[in-house]
């Protein structure tokens, strides 16, 4: 490595640095696709998992969005989703979409963001009812 | 081939940067529905398209200005729209630590903007 003054013709030729972008990109790329199976595979599973927990809790029960904006923290997330009331704190580092997403449910009646992300998406449904705490009270 | 110092600092500042502008891009186009709650309301009133297909617009913007800096072609255009679009997302976004990142992030990205082609290794306005 040289301290000395560059000069025009850069030492770094064009082959160089279109090597180095291509192999940057399609690495990238392969590491994104496979980041992106393995959540998906991770989100199969607890799906199947909370499809055989199906039973519901002897903790369930019935909430009012007051008791639900009791619980709007990493520490204790509940939300609820289009009627029902859901336990959220394990799921938050789980979330393939980031934490945020689950965050910014916590305390709140979250249907409207559900519904907008996943809307009729059966496996995500099928993950949601594996965290049911309750129903929320009319 | 000899490189230089600031030539080697240059190439990594790129790199970098091309690789997390790639990482989100690729991220956007291949799970679009994990970004889709990121679009602001008046991004979707603004164009007229339904969320989703802004962040596939969004995630290809940042494949192909990402892909550009890792191959150092149009570098500092590609690094002017970054920067620009990073502005937008810093002033949605906020004050908070996300923010706080993207400002870095952002401010990295004009760096490239204002370096000296010719000393640099950098391609830029006037390609050749």
């Amino acid at each position: 490595m040289s301290i000395e003054e560059p000069q025009t013709s850069n030492g770094v030729t064009k082959t160089t640095s279109f090597i180095i972008g291509a192999v940057l990109i399609i690495g990238i790329g392969g590491l994104v696709f496979w980041q992106k199976q393995e959540a998906k595979e991770e989100l199969t599973q607890q799906a199947a998992q909370n499809a055989q927990n199906q039973e519901p809790t002897a903790q369930e029960g019935s909430y009012t969005l007051a008791d639900i904006s009791g619980h709007k923290d990493r520490s204790s997330c509940w939300s609820t989703i289009n009627g029902g009331v859901y336990d959220l704190t394990s799921w938050i580092p789980k979330h393939p979409g980031g934490e945020q997403a689950i965050l910014q449910l916590c305390g709140t009646d979250g249907s409207a963001k559900f519904n907008r992300q996943h809307g009729g998406a059966a496996l995500q449904a099928q993950v949601l009812t594996g965290f049911k705490v309750g129903t929320l009270a009319q | 081939m000899q490189v230089t110092q600031q030539e080697w600092g240059i190439l990594i500042l790129r790199i970098g940067l091309a690789a997390l502008f790639l990482w989100f891009g690729f991220s956007q186009l291949i799970d679009g529905l994990s970004w889709v709650s990121w679009v602001p309301e008046w991004a979707v009133n603004l164009l007229h398209i339904p969320p989703a297909m802004i962040v596939l617009l969004n995630g290809a913007f940042e494949v192909v200005a990402g892909s550009l800096l890792a191959l150092n072609i149009w570098t500092r255009w590609a690094a002017l729209a970054l920067g620009l679009h990073l502005l937008i997302l810093v002033i949605e976004i906020g004050l908070n630590e996300i923010g706080l990142r993207d400002f870095a992030i952002m401010m990295a990205t004009f760096a490239l903007v204002f370096l000296d082609e010719n000393r640099a290794a950098v391609s830029g306005f006037n390609p050749h």
